[in-house]
């Protein structure tokens, strides 16, 4: 399984666009994904789901925990690290 | 009587006979004891004909109305194939053994739920976003057409609840006169379209109960004004308000694309004022040619703690990608004066407007400003950035502040992070000290900027804030026109180019005299660009320099005035 905690830094946070961008960038792995905001891991939202996604209302500045768990589970973190800290592709 | 006070949203008066907007679905009932495998078929079935509707109107909308408004269709395809909305209709049908409809209405009505319970207006406005993805596979289930709201045969008010980025995307505006709508703000859908088409809104709650079929109304999109039993008078009076305004913006939008040249060939570029990236758009909406200030202080205001660099740095880096090329002037860092920060403590000073600011408070926290500047620096990389420094005073604060501009980039140098190295700096002129010796300060930048907001309260003395010595605030004061004159003259001596950018860029009566006095750029709030090309297109540069001369001669802030008003 791994694991990373990043923060939010486009200034929107995750609208609509980025929203649409992040389910693309997961789209393709096949390990299960999932994430949640600020330290608060009994709620969870999928990334490969927009409405998921949006419905985290999150801003910028908040901290989101990615988990990934399956073969391919170091390329998709590494995946979404990179989408996270480009500033969501903003 | 009749006279209701709306939410204005898209400016421009409406008169005509209103359309309610038909709700073309009845109630879905719960229906049990289905087949789920058949209704998850049908449902999937209706998912991929409304994928298909979408990209239709993703493609006519691409065509018409631009790449940014169609955009919302993009995300409605991504919706309508989203594995959550998918795997919660397909359990609910599995579970209930219920109609796609009703399993497709409880899904789509959690989100729109969680939507709208959020802060941010634009995320409230994406329940909308749902709301039109299902009815439109609601349609498709029940064999609804997928109308058409718009099939108007006559003109018309079209009133409605609320309306879809669908419905919103079918506005004719040539049939469209008007809309009012019971919901939605200034940034949603229907708003932003309304505005791109210069159809005039209005919000009112309950709007839908209030009129028939048929009524004449009129409405003023300036004032969210709305009478709904117009006497012939009232729609008399509003005809003319309407020929007028029309008249006036067909004169404006043709100025689009044209150049700012006076008569004589003279050629002045108009910039816009922006606070945050996002007004950007209003600046390329009013045709502006170049960003002639970007305030950042608002990214520093309204949060908790200081921006980061990376956020800065994204900031101005869309700002200048926006512009494509053109310049952007950025003016680091103006706090203190009338502008604080919730979070940094600035002593209290007697004379806030005389004190620690601008400048003065970046020099005396130089880490704090290397951070906008690296932001400032690595976003030149991108396109015609440039720097200018707010209230210099005194020439050793430029020679500092220029020190700490070349620190940043030898630092940046060192680490291999690309930035312009010819990146311009100039200054600010808004204090009478750096007016009076704007020919020294021209060997040592590359632009001057005249804010004149300053420069009037500093050289006549005068607190802008108070209103018992509000008689003397005037920019009209031959002091302030010496000032200026000065300025330019200095600037163009050394080859240096001049803009200026506080409100009386944008003023009527003295436009004439920066024309005269060969100012290279005007800045000013976007709403004002295309009336000022219009004026500046009607002059001629030997005319206003004739001008110039006249008015240098007068003695008080009134007789320029009033001879300007001529």
């Amino acid at each position: 399984m791994e694991k990373i905690t990043l923060t939010l830094t486009n200034p929107q946070g995750l609208h609509a666009r980025p929203a649409s961008l992040l389910t693309k960038v997961v789209k393709d792995f096949k390990c299960e994904l999932y994430f949640y905001k600020n330290n608060v891991d009994t709620k969870k939202y999928q990334p490969k789901s927009i409405l998921s996604v949006m419905s985290v209302g999150a801003a910028s500045g908040d901290q989101l925990t990615f988990v990934a768990d399956g073969n391919d589970e170091k390329e998709a973190i590494k995946a979404i690290a990179a989408f996270i800290q480009s500033g969501c592709g903003e | 009587m009749g006279i209701i006070q709306g939410t204005p949203i898209s400016p421009g008066i409406a008169i005509g006979k209103v359309m309610l907007k038909k709700t073309l679905l009845g109630e879905i009932h719960l229906v049990q004891d289905k087949n789920p495998e058949d209704e998850k078929k049908r449902f999937h079935e209706a998912r991929s004909q409304s994928i298909e509707q979408v990209k239709i109107i993703h493609q006519q909308m691409l065509q018409t109305k631009g790449e940014k408004e169609a955009e919302i269709f993009i995300a409605h395809i991504t919706m309508l194939e989203d594995i959550e909305l998918i795997s919660g209709v397909e359990s609910t049908i599995d579970e209930l053994s219920c109609n796609a409809e009703w399993a497709l209405q409880h899904i789509s009505k959690n989100y729109i739920a969680i939507f709208e319970a959020m802060e941010q207006e634009y995320m409230k406005e994406r329940a909308m976003d749902i709301r039109d993805i299902s009815s439109r596979i609601q349609r498709v289930l029940s064999r609804v057409e997928a109308s058409n709201i718009f099939e108007l045969k006559e003109p018309a008010i079209v009133v409605a609840q609320d309306l879809t980025p669908s419905d919103t995307a079918q506005i004719d505006p040539s049939l469209v006169i008007g809309i009012i709508n019971e919901d939605g703000g200034h940034t949603s859908h229907a708003a932003i379209i309304a505005r791109m088409l210069g159809v005039p809104l209005i919000v009112y709650p309950n709007i839908t109960s209030m009129v028939v079929n048929g009524q004449i109304i009129v409405f003023d999109g300036n004032t969210g004004i709305i009478n709904l039993q117009p006497t012939a008078e009232v729609i008399e009076e509003y005809r003319e308000k309407q020929l007028k305004l029309i008249e006036k913006r067909a004169q404006l939008e043709k100025l689009r694309g044209t150049k700012t040249l006076t008569t004589d060939g003279f050629k002045v570029e108009l910039a816009g004022n922006i606070g945050m990236p996002k007004d950007i758009k209003r600046v390329l909406e009013q045709d502006g040619e170049a960003v002639g200030l970007f305030r950042t202080e608002f990214l520093y205001m309204s949060r908790n703690d200081f921006p980061d660099e990376e956020e800065q740095f994204l900031a101005y880096k869309e700002v200048v990608e926006k512009m494509k090329g053109h310049p952007v002037v950025i003016r680091t860092l103006d706090i203190g004066g009338d502008k604080e920060l919730d979070y940094l403590e600035i002593p209290k000073e007697m004379n806030p407007f005389l004190g620690c600011r601008a400048i003065r408070f970046c020099l005396n926290k130089p880490s704090l400003w290397k951070v906008q500047l690296r932001a400032l620096l690595r976003a030149s990389a991108y396109g015609d950035l440039r720097i200018m420094l707010p209230m210099i005073a005194i020439m050793e604060e430029l020679i500092k502040a220029k020190e700490i501009i070349e620190e940043t980039k030898e630092e940046l140098r060192n680490k291999n992070i690309a930035f312009n190295e010819k990146v311009s700096v100039g200054m600010m002129m808004e204090t009478p000290a750096a007016a009076v010796m704007a020919d020294v300060f021209a060997k040592e930048v590359d632009f001057f900027s005249i804010g004149t907001n300053d420069l009037v309260q500093y050289t006549i003395a005068v607190d802008r804030m108070n209103s018992q010595v509000a008689y003397l605030y005037s920019p009209y004061h031959p002091a302030i026109l010496r000032l200026i004159k000065k300025i330019v003259d200095s600037a163009h001596a050394e080859g240096i180019w001049v803009g200026m950018c506080g409100e009386a860029a944008a003023d009527k009566k003295l436009i004439p005299l920066w024309v005269g006095m060969g100012l290279d750029e005007l800045s000013m709030s976007p709403p004002s660009i295309l009336e000022t090309r219009q004026q500046i297109q009607g002059l001629s540069k030997k005319e206003a320099e004739k001008l110039v001369d006249e008015i240098l001669l007068l003695k008080t802030a009134k007789m320029i005035e009033e001879k300007l008003k001529l």
